[in-house]
């Protein structure tokens, strides 16, 4: 059998649960489900109460079973009766049972604690239960947090072969509480392949009307509404719009595309059901037409891919030390700075590439994903030549990533092909194959039509597809400019197709890169280039691209234009500024200043003497007058970050002269359970002032990992951050752990609640109370080390 | 329910978040807040949500179904009181990720955005309670001010209970994580009194304070409590 969608009527859903619970016995604030236990009776009778009137899909009384279990509370089993009560009830009629799955009722992470995994594994549960339990659909429903939504549908299509529905719900401006706007639940969840979209709960109907037009501008999969019995009071919470006024604005959905099945939510009851059957009754479903454009996403912003949008490039390891460095020791707070910053810079996409030599890039790739989500609100671009990776990092995108890359290679195709198809992610294709990359023009295009035909039949759409014409060195190959060129015309004029390239290629070996490289960009843009991947850092590429919008008509009125460019007009040289020192600019936390400082000074003077004569001396004098209370938190860090930038013209040079300088390493984390780390990133800026390389394990840290992190590096220091009095046990399992482990490694801790005494008591080497006592013990046990 | 327009925190609310007490910070400092005040009211959402209920004793709970509040501080905050409101308050995820965001860029910046964030928290939490206490003088009620877990003895256990018997997390999106942190963090709940007669509660000193050691507004010898020194 199976369950299906009629085609010719409109399919009917059952309304609200808890409140009849509440009638029935249930006391506000206990868990529904718990009903299925205690009263399953009741239970079964509101199923009943609702296909009498009129519903044909009826949802299963285990809303917030994917909840944290509670102790002593099987959850297994209430799930099990909940099954059987809705299969009691619609016995001998043709209606069908639907497992539903609510949210977590837990914050994942970043935001909170509650991973990407463990939220899967509660899904993945629910849904075996419910497939064993003969449940003829899922629908997951009441979703404010899209990477919980997707964690429940890939459970839900892993796990079973049952159709599924989803919904999430929305304020009346359209975003959900985590901020989803509606139009990211189409774009992100939809080429998943769920069986139907839906809104429910939010607001009421009339409210709701809007807010699913927007989603059937974006996909063209069935819809469905559940809506509240009206806008809640705002003393009781009730929802009391009554069954007549509900299905009277519940009419209004048959004017609008996409919807196939309605119901209720919070308030409704079987009287509301049985009035929005009579208003349904005879009327037809209006199909939908999105628009057809590419389009990809995060969690907060949808991108439609119309004219030009610069894909930021510097999230790669190759050629970047520091990078590499810290992807060595497992530290995204690299990838995390460039994230943001590129962010800053106008970047419309990151591409995330971690690809090290013996890097193991499968557990890298997702936790770099995670990392940059937790600070950008930019779609991404997963970039890996390695599939197993790909497909990790894809679970874990929240919103709609392109893939970077296929390429004609049929072994290439057949394995990068399905990952998009199971993800929903757009697929960027290489032109080249099996014999390499083709001299002509048309040899490329005819590798971009194999990709865009695979892709097809793999199930793609064709607006999901991308084509780079590679870029070769003009040094190398002359006129291979113009073949790149020239296919990439063909591929946007032709086929249609979305472009990407790389352009920095084409200048290598040749002097004066910059001029090169933006010359090629701007031919590729005219070409039709719309996804060019540069550094938006360099202000000659992100200007081009400016420009070019402008004079292409694409920055209507030149708003984007003038907002950008109209202040960076850049002062005159000779400002007061030029004449700071170093000292100076430090103390003043003036970044740009201190860095110009530090590379006149390395004109004249040993790279280490620019340290312990200048940097130094400013350093500990800015740290002298917090002690004393003539200078405040964020000066302290404004200095930091401005020292670190003359530090890294002093690292250049000595790089560049062959000394590998590598402070001693220091290992910082928040401890388990806790989420506050700005005290834990205060402390890591002054450390790495100081010069020592600190691994940041970042926050709610399991105290094996730090005690890894101490055999991987060798630290001879951890310093460890705790806020909350209920995160203090935490610690001190932390600090017992590393006592055990690493003898010899000392313990620095810190955070709010902590006390002199309490260090004292759970055995760590040192209180800090503030970030300043902290980086002196650092120097001082380094000294000692020495 | 949502908080519009949006309340405008004192700037000494945020420079005393920062360790400045009676100093101004340097104009560069100043303007560098501004933009993290900025920054923080673009992406917050806030959305609160109150209940009322009945007190019951021995031990004290909010009736029907619990919890129970535990500690001598409540139980004075609450004295003669017989009814108790629930207020809970979120800026919502924006802000946390605005937070993150920001400190990736610039540690300073991440503290600035970190600080104006919980002034805004506060700021949104007076004007809740403002409309709270309206409604109540409505019915010829009146309020104590403000009592949160963790303060005093009233334990941080007590956060779980309270989303429950509200539906936050339904309602306006909070959670608490099982070591009970709010989730977003820049979030409120509060204990407050209701009574026939006007009273004001008592907030608990610092001697069971959590924080009592490094609590910088203790040692500027501005206490939460005012200037009763107990």
């Amino acid at each position: 059998m199976g369950w299906t969608l009629p085609k010719d009527r409109y399919l009917l859903l059952d309304g609200g649960m808890g409140t009849l619970l509440q009638s029935a016995g249930l006391q506000p604030g206990q868990p529904p489900e718990r009903m299925n236990l205690t009263a399953p009776d009741a239970v079964v009778a509101i199923h009943k109460a609702y296909i009498a009137a009129g519903a044909e899909v009826i949802l299963t009384n285990t809303f917030g079973a994917a909840n944290r279990p509670e102790p002593g509370f099987d959850i297994e089993a209430a799930v099990k009766v909940a099954l059987a009560c809705a299969k009691a009830a619609r016995a001998g009629t043709h209606v069908a049972v639907a497992l539903d799955m609510g949210p977590t009722g837990e914050l994942l992470e970043p935001g909170g604690l509650l991973s990407f995994e463990e939220a899967y594994d509660r899904y993945a549960r629910l849904v075996r239960i419910g497939a064993e339990g003969g449940a003829d659909l899922i629908v997951i429903e009441t979703m404010a947090d899209l990477l919980e939504a997707k964690a429940a549908l890939l459970a839900a299509k892993e796990n079973s072969d049952l159709p599924v529905l989803l919904s999430m719900t929305f304020e009346a401006d359209g975003r959900s509480f985590a901020g989803v706007p509606v139009e990211a639940l189409g774009v992100a969840l939809g080429p998943m392949g769920p069986d139907g979209l839906g809104i429910n709960c939010s607001v009421g109907p009339a409210g709701i009307m809007p807010l699913i037009e927007r989603l059937a501008a974006v996909t063209d999969l069935p819809l469905f509404i559940k809506p509240n019995a009206g806008l809640p009071d705002p003393v009781t919470g009730r929802h009391n719009l009554p069954p007549d006024a509900f299905a009277r604005e519940m009419a209004a959905l048959t004017e609008l595309p996409g919807i196939v099945m309605a119901g209720g939510c919070c308030g409704t009851t079987p009287e509301h059901i049985a009035a929005l059957k009579a208003t349904l009754a005879g009327k037809a479903p209006r199909p939908s037409s999105p628009r057809r454009v590419s389009r990809v996403c995060s969690a907060t912003r949808v991108l439609e891919l119309e004219g030009v949008h610069p894909i930021g490039e510097r999230i790669n390891p190759t050629g970047k030390q520091p990078l590499r460095q810290a992807l060595k020791a497992g530290d995204l707070s690299v990838v995390q700075v460039m994230a943001a910053e590129q962010e800053h810079e106008g970047a419309a996409i990151l591409d995330i590439n971690v690809g090290l030599p013996g890097g193991d890039e499968v557990d890298l790739l997702p936790r770099a994903v995670k990392a940059v989500q937790a600070v950008s609100s930019l779609p991404v671009q997963i970039d890996s030549a390695n599939p197993a990776a790909i497909e990790a990092a894809l679970r874990v995108v929240s919103g709609r990533a392109l893939v970077n890359s296929t390429t004609g290679e049929r072994d290439k195709l057949e394995a990068i092909l399905p990952l998009c198809k199971k993800y929903g992610a757009m697929v960027v294709g290489l032109t080249l194959d099996e014999d390499g990359i083709p001299e002509t023009a048309e040899g490329r295009v005819d590798i971009a039509r194999r990709i865009l035909s695979a892709a097809v039949d793999h199930g793609l759409a064709r607006e999901d597809v991308c084509i780079d014409c590679l870029t070769l060195a003009a040094s190398a190959l002359p006129g291979s400019a113009g073949v790149t060129i020239e296919a990439l015309r063909t591929v946007r004029e032709e086929l249609g197709l979305h472009t990407v390239l790389g352009v920095s290629n084409i200048s290598f070996g040749l002097p004066n890169r910059p001029l090169i490289n933006q010359n090629f960009l701007t031919m590729a843009l005219q070409a039709g280039l719309t996804l060019p991947i540069l550094n938006p850092g360099n202000p000659g590429m992100m200007g081009a691209v400016d420009a070019f919008r402008l004079l292409s008509g694409q920055d209507s009125e030149a708003r984007d234009f003038i907002a950008r460019h109209s202040e960076q007009s850049p002062p005159p040289a000779a400002t007061a500024s030029e004449a700071l020192s170093l000292e100076e600019a430090i103390l003043r936390g003036l970044k740009t200043e201190a860095d110009r400082a530090a590379l006149k000074l390395l004109d004249t003077e040993a790279p280490m003497a620019v340290v312990e004569g200048h940097l130094m001396p400013a350093l500990d004098r800015i740290g002298r007058d917090f002690e004393a209370g003539r200078a405040f938190l964020p000066q302290l860090l404004s200095a930091a970050s401005a020292a670190q930038a003359a530090f890294e013209q002093v690292r250049r040079v000595l790089l560049a002269g062959g000394e590998a300088p590598e402070g001693p390493p220091v290992v910082v984390a928040t401890v388990q359970g806790d989420v506050h780390d700005i005290g834990k990133n205060i402390v890591k800026v002054l450390l790495e002032n100081y010069g020592f390389r600190v691994i940041d394990l970042g926050r709610d840290v399991p105290p094996a990992a730090v005690s890894r992190a101490v055999s991987e590096s060798g630290a001879g220091l951890v310093g460890l951050s705790a806020l909350m009095t209920t995160t203090l046990p935490a610690m001190a399992e932390t600090v017992a752990l590393l006592r055990t482990e690493h003898p010899d490694c000392r313990v620095m801790v810190g955070g709010a609640v902590l006390t002199e005494g309490y260090a004292q008591h759970i055995g760590a080497h040192f209180y800090g109370a503030d970030a300043g006592r902290a980086a002196a013990y650092a120097r001082e046990v380094y000294r000692n080390h020495e | 329910m949502e908080l519009s327009p949006l309340p405008r925190p004192d700037r000494r609310d945020l420079l005393s978040l920062l360790g400045y007490g009676q100093t101004r910070p340097d104009p560069a400092t100043e303007a560098a807040l501004s933009r993290a005040e900025d920054t923080v009211r673009t992406v917050a959402r806030p959305r609160y949500i109150y209940r009322i209920f009945a007190l019951g004793r021995q031990p004290l709970s909010l009736l029907p179904t619990g919890p129970v509040l535990s500690g001598e501080d409540i139980a004075r905050h609450l004295s003669g009181c017989h009814s108790c409101a629930v207020l809970i308050l979120t800026l919502g995820p924006g802000v946390e990720r605005a937070i993150r965001a920001a400190g990736a860029a610039d540690a300073a910046m991440g503290l600035m955005t970190d600080a104006a964030a919980s002034a805004l928290t506060e700021a949104c939490a007076d004007a809740a309670e403002t409309i709270l206490r309206r409604e109540v003088a409505e019915q010829g009620l009146y309020l104590t001010g403000r009592f949160s877990p963790g303060y005093g003895d009233l334990p941080l256990s007590l956060q779980p209970e309270l989303l429950r018997i509200t539906g936050s997390a339904r309602a306006i999106g909070l959670t608490v994580s099982p070591s009970h942190i709010l989730l977003p963090r820049k979030s409120i709940t509060a204990l407050l009194g209701l009574a026939h007669h006007p009273v004001t509660g008592h907030l608990a000193g610092c001697e069971g304070c959590a924080i009592k050691e490094s609590c910088q507004k203790r040692q500027r010898g501005e206490p939460c409590h005012g200037m009763d020194p107990t």
